[in-house]
């Protein structure tokens, strides 16, 4: 509590945030699936906290170096954040006491939240306190948290479901120093029903959040009738963070299904961001959409569609053989510091995309990679015999934009119904001038399967500046 | 008013200024965010009035007080609430978020009282006054109750304007911002020690 400087990864804007040094370690959440799809008649092991070297310089280059397990099994870690990040810098809060300390590491499907300290020994963290499902339903109202924001005055997570596991999702607050969670944050949520992912505008005053589904939409796998019907999200709305009241609904139309990562621009001039799309019922392909601000509203228009491509039905999983055709699935989005590239995941074809997005309004493609995918198995340059399963999925770029991390699994209910052979954990590392697989970095998680990377000291995803 | 009392005044009034959860950092932010010089000088205008409406209210309080309690009462009270502030900035130093960064004129001027008000920064000035102290401010001070009232903080968000313009348009100007953020220190500590000090010489006094 009494430091005498700030963090030194704190940094006032995003530009400032490019000249940090490169990261060496990453954090990767990951599930075990056997505590889901066995029938629980013997314990299983709990889910786990990956620490990687992911520095080129140490001996233990792209190796394991350690696995915190949880104390419980069946959380299906997911999504998580840091407890403070650069927003502690932020004039009309400012909190220079703070520090990059924790992960909070919420389990999506048993609503626990664990508070992981990384401080003595970055390389070997440990649980410093548990958050239980009862205790987050019954101060907030909300279950299934998701994704964690550190904000100037508190830390924001969202949740999929109310504390009865149906809608309407949200967003809770939790301190920022017990990490008690506060309260249900919305004082007026309007139409708002669904809810996955949010971030801001910060000196805007404008949150923006995004659409899933309820916990029963999601829970076992998506639910054919309801996609075909357009049901899953498909609206960004726009809410006043200060008034914590929904403005306005955009609405992409019911033809997009499952409107997911929110990816506002970096430069908190920038009055625009990235929402990416992961199916359009009508022809299987993704897309992704800009909102913006003009003549004082806020609008949202699709700048990239990526179709669908034909494969031989045999190929598919039994959900996707009466179409004939592997749909890209775009499950995460992320960009760059300098807002100048954006990186799109194929899921579904085994695709990495790079965009140009320095003019938002028409993102340019740079390159694509490949590896995974649901028929095109793709193996990496380090084992170029063995077909690959699963797909790019979560993203993240280094904070100097010159490293990218991917990793592979998506959702257990959801992987099981597109690889229904079964995903087998990998994360690999990309150099992202080049756009090219980096040949000796090629990770694996017997036994795991990892989702989201924080790379240590902050990413492209978790830091908000208030500085230009 | 006495040579000493004068510098007090106003050497505190810098010394507030030159806290960045005091305001120059929120008008560098501001203009930088719009893009525009003037943005530094509307800040600063809004700042210093929500400064000087929470240092004045404090130091009329206890000015009033005065037609009620001994001066010993005032003495004793203003060095207990002097240090429950340091303590509390020493212990929780936390900033809430009462505004967020989508702010006007109006807002600032709110924002700047709360933080003034909330870091117990009229209290300092107490040091200064025949109120409480004997050493430098019993010789001359200034006659009638208007005077008593409005100068010391007036002089003190001179001091305090002073700070806050200067810091902010230079690193407005030059973009400073980088080297400062590395050599920031913990002034919620400072701002702590300054409050002890204060109060422990009322005490002594």
């Amino acid at each position: 509590m009494m430091n005498w400087t700030i963090d030194p990864t704190f940094y006032p804007s995003a530009r400032l945030a490019m000249d940090a040094p490169p990261e060496k370690l990453a954090y990767v959440v990951a599930f075990n699936p056997k505590a889901l799809s066995s029938d629980h008649s013997t314990k299983e092991r709990g889910d786990v906290l990956a620490v990687i070297d992911v520095d080129p310089d140490s001996k233990s280059y792209s190796q394991i170096l350690s696995l915190l397990e949880m104390p419980y099994s069946g959380d299906e870690l997911h999504h998580y954040g840091w407890n403070a990040c650069s927003s502690a810098l932020c004039p009309n809060a400012l909190y220079p006491q703070l520090e990059r300390r924790y992960l909070i590491v919420p389990g999506l499907r048993s609503s626990r939240i664990y508070i992981i300290d990384t401080k003595p020994d970055p390389k070997f963290p440990s649980i410093s306190k548990i958050i239980e499902p009862e205790t987050l339903m019954k101060r907030t109202g909300y279950s299934r948290p998701h994704t964690v924001h550190c904000g100037p005055d508190g830390i924001y997570i969202s949740a999929l479901g109310n504390n009865k596991g149906e809608g309407p999702g949200g967003i809770f607050v939790m301190d920022h120093f017990s990490f008690e969670p506060l309260g249900m944050w919305e004082i007026d949520r309007g139409p708002q029903y669904y809810a996955y992912d949010f971030w801001w505008h910060i000196n805007q005053d404008i949150l923006l959040s995004s659409e899933w589904g309820t916990p029963p939409m999601i829970e076992n796998g998506v639910v054919g009738s309801l996609l075909m019907d357009g049901q899953y999200g498909h609206s960004l709305h726009v809410w006043d963070l200060r008034k914590r009241k929904h403005l306005k609904a955009l609405d992409l139309g019911n033809e997009y299904q499952m409107a997911l990562e929110v990816r506002p621009a970096h430069d908190p001039r920038k009055l625009y961001g990235f929402l990416g799309v992961v199916i359009s019922r009508k022809d299987l392909s993704a897309s992704v959409w800009l909102w913006f601000k003009e003549k004082n509203d806020w609008q949202i228009k699709k700048v990239i569609e990526i179709p669908a491509l034909k494969a031989n039905p045999e190929a598919l999983p039994s959900l996707l053989q009466p179409f004939g055709m592997v749909p890209p699935l775009v499950t995460d989005i992320d960009l760059s510091l300098d807002d100048k590239y954006l990186y799109v995941s194929c899921w579904g074809t085994g695709e990495l995309h790079k965009y140009d997005v320095s003019d938002p309004f028409h993102p340019v493609l740079e390159g694509c990679i490949k590896i995974g995918g649901i028929v095109a198995r793709t193996p990496h340059p380090k084992a170029p015999q063995k077909p690959l399963l699963g797909g790019p999925q979560m993203v993240e770029i280094s904070r100097d934009g010159k490293r990218i991390y991917l990793t592979n699994s998506l959702y257990w209910a959801w992987d099981e119904q597109f690889y229904p052979a079964g995903i087998e954990g990998w994360l690999v590392k990309i150099k992202a001038e080049s756009f090219e697989l980096e040949k000796d970095f090629f990770v694996e998680f017997p036994g795991f399967r990892p989702h989201q990377v924080r790379l240590q000291g902050g990413d492209s995803s978790t830091d908000s500046f208030c500085f230009p | 008013m006495s040579i000493e009392s004068l510098g007090y005044y106003l050497g505190i009034g810098i010394f507030h200024g030159l806290n960045p959860a005091m305001g120059w950092l929120f008008a560098v932010a501001l203009a930088l965010q719009h893009n525009s010089f003037r943005w530094i000088i509307r800040s600063t205008v809004a700042l210093l009035t929500g400064h000087f409406l929470s240092v004045g209210s404090y130091f009329a309080f206890f000015l009033l007080l005065g037609k009620w309690a001994s001066l010993q009462w005032i003495k004793w009270m203003a060095v207990v609430a002097l240090f429950s502030f340091a303590f509390y900035w020493l212990v929780r130093s936390r900033h809430p978020k009462w505004v967020g960064m989508n702010v006007g004129v109006a807002d600032l001027i709110y924002w700047s009282f709360l933080m003034a008000s909330a870091h117990g920064a009229g209290l300092m000035l107490l040091v200064g006054s025949s109120l409480c102290s004997r050493s430098f401010a019993f010789w001359i001070q200034p006659t009638g109750i208007t005077a008593q009232l409005f100068i010391p903080p007036m002089i003190h968000t001179l001091g305090y304007f002073l700070a806050v313009i200067s810091i902010a348009t230079i690193v407005y100007m030059s973009d400073l911002l980088k080297m400062l953020y590395r050599k920031w220190i913990n002034f919620d500590l400072l701002w702590s020690a300054a409050l002890f000090a204060a109060g422990t010489w009322i005490a002594l006094n």
